[in-house]
């Protein structure tokens, strides 16, 4: 329709949405007037009262019918029988509260399975870090060999990298590393990582007290004894200290500094382990065995990430970096030859539980929609059954004028309805799960 | 063979327009005029006719408004909007052409 002529259509469309009555009542007597005049005529004619008052309604036709025609050509009726359907609806569902209750159920196990593994999927595989920001431009790096596999690069092969590609926002280094840690009378091993200075600026994670590393805080042999302690450990085992910010704690038996808490839900980078602390490279002789590596080309150890600019592919960042990987080949052959390096996105990073979490959380996938599909069968049983149940039912309504679409649309808005209240409740139930997997695969 | 009286489809939008460019009428009149004019050829239930004037009104090209008749009752009369105009305007023409190519062809002598 043209702008003219919703002009005059809208007024008419929201009088007989609004004033539905009015408007009904307005049909009425248009209709009560024909007949009128139709008889007044018929009369003069010289037909006795009874003919001109048959013949006019005859003439006519079927007054509900075409009520009935005129409010589908007012063209609102639409939304008027989805509403009248919906109310419909409901009451039919509550008619027959084993059926609905049933096929409701059906669904809510159907959706609500596949939204639970789609939320694994999602907070494993494409967003697996909480808090961190940007996660679709972080992919993982590793070294490659042609002979073994061996998934870490050295520390200053990473830092070329940094230097020479274009394409990258930041590398990080983020290697997984355990620590005893003794406060008053209770000691154990806890989790944590040995991360680049640029860590914590660079996955846009602030501390909430304290501050994370510093630029040059990870160079220098056991330079900067510091420590970042995650949440979960500042409350369980500093008990919330406000205080903690400058405190010394033994680490390995390595004093370090605590500088800082970060935030509540920030576990680190490392799908399957929940990080306690965090300490800078320059520390990592005394986590790692085997020396002080960071000045060794040849001592692979660095698990990290790379974060790429907007815009840029993992491909065309791994071109540029296999370029890097040749030139280090060909300056230093006594560390580098038959060494490559290799992106990968988050969900096949070789050095964490994502990639053995995956083949589990595909086959999850199809075991879902598996169980949506029988569950669909399943409410669509239910509700043939039901319409042989309600053949009489549609077979009055279409004797009473009820087109087949009209029909079609009530079956369609009731089921509609069902799928709603299955929706909603898949929805919870996905809520309820979401961390049901951490249950399952206690690592 | 089908009878005269069937109105081609879309055809009675373009009469209902022609008749209210006229002169603004009531439903019942609408259909009075149309037997009469046509001469009974075009019978045109009645039961077809509100529809048609509502789905035209909802077009914006007729406008229906109360008021009283000759006997002083109060009754629906439909007009001629200015975008009805030219929408008859336009299917009168594009009738014209269609006509007239089609008695072109029924009156085609045959050799």
């Amino acid at each position: 329709m043209s702008i003219q002529q919703w002009f005059y259509a809208l007024p008419l469309r929201l009088r007989s949405l609004f004033r539905r009555k009015q408007a009904d009542q307005d049909l009425k007597d248009e209709l009560r007037d024909h007949l009128e005049l139709e008889i007044a005529q018929n009369l003069s004619r010289g037909m006795s009262p009874e003919d001109s008052r048959s013949s006019a309604v005859r003439d006519l036709g079927g007054v509900t019918q075409i009520e009935e025609r005129c409010r589908e050509a007012r063209g609102v009726s639409s939304i008027q029988d989805f509403f009248q359907d919906l109310r419909y609806g409901v009451r039919q569902l509550r008619r027959s509260p084993g059926f609905s209750v049933l096929a409701i159920l059906c669904l809510t196990l159907g959706i609500g399975a596949n939204a639970t593994v789609f939320s694994w999927v999602e907070g494993l595989l494409l967003r697996p870090y909480p808090l961190v920001a940007h996660q679709e431009r972080l992919v993982a790096l590793t070294g490659t060999t042609p002979d073994s596999e061996n998934p870490e690069t050295s520390w200053p092969d990473l830092l070329e990298i940094q230097r020479s590609c274009t394409l990258i926002d930041s590398v990080i280094a983020s290697k997984i590393t355990g620590a005893t840690l003794s406060i008053g009378d209770h000691a154990d091993v806890t989790t944590g990582s040995i991360v680049s200075a640029n860590y914590f600026d660079a996955i846009g994670v602030r501390p909430m007290l304290g501050r994370g590393f510093q630029p040059g805080e990870d160079s220098g042999r056991n330079a900067h004894p510091i420590a970042v302690i995650s949440y979960r450990l500042w409350k369980d085992r500093f008990n919330g200290d406000p205080e903690i910010i400058g405190k010394t704690q033994r680490f390995s038996n390595v004093v370090f500094t605590i500088v800082g808490v970060a935030p509540e839900g920030f576990f680190g980078t490392f799908v399957g382990r929940a990080m306690n602390f965090w300490v800078p490279a320059s520390m990592e002789e005394a986590f790692e065995g085997g020396g002080y590596k960071l000045d060794d080309r040849g001592a692979r150890w660095v698990e990290g990430y790379v974060r790429l600019k907007p815009g840029v592919t993992r491909q065309q960042a791994q071109q540029e970096i296999s370029t890097v990987a040749s030139r280090l080949e060909a300056v230093y052959p006594a560390t580098n030859r038959g060494h490559g390096l290799q992106l990968w996105p988050l969900w096949e990073t070789p050095f964490n539980h994502a990639s053995t979490l995956r083949p589990t959380l595909e086959i999850m996938v199809a075991v879902a929609a598996f169980v949506f599909l029988i569950a669909c069968a399943n409410v669509s049983n239910l509700l043939l059954v039901r319409s042989f149940a309600r053949r009489q039912e549609m077979t009055v309504r279409l004797a009473i004028g009820a087109g087949r679409g009209r029909l079609l649309k009530q079956l369609l808005t009731e089921g509609l309805l069902l799928s709603t209240f299955g929706a909603a409740g898949g929805m919870l139930v996905a809520y309820w799960c979401r961390h049901a997997l951490a249950l399952l695969l206690t690592l | 063979m089908s009878k005269p009286s069937d109105l081609v489809q879309g055809t009675l939008d373009m009469l209902i327009l022609k008749i209210l460019a006229l002169e603004p009428l009531n439903g019942w009149a609408v259909g009075q005029r149309l037997k009469q004019i046509s001469g009974g050829m075009l019978q045109v239930s009645d039961g077809s006719l509100y529809p048609a004037l509502h789905k035209l009104e909802q077009q914006g090209w007729i406008r229906a408004e109360w008021k009283s008749s000759v006997n002083n009752r109060r009754a629906k009369f439909y007009s001629l909007t200015r975008i009805g105009r030219k929408q008859l305007e336009k299917e009168s023409a594009s009738w014209n052409s269609l006509s007239a190519a089609i008695s072109g062809i029924v009156n085609l002598k045959e050799a």
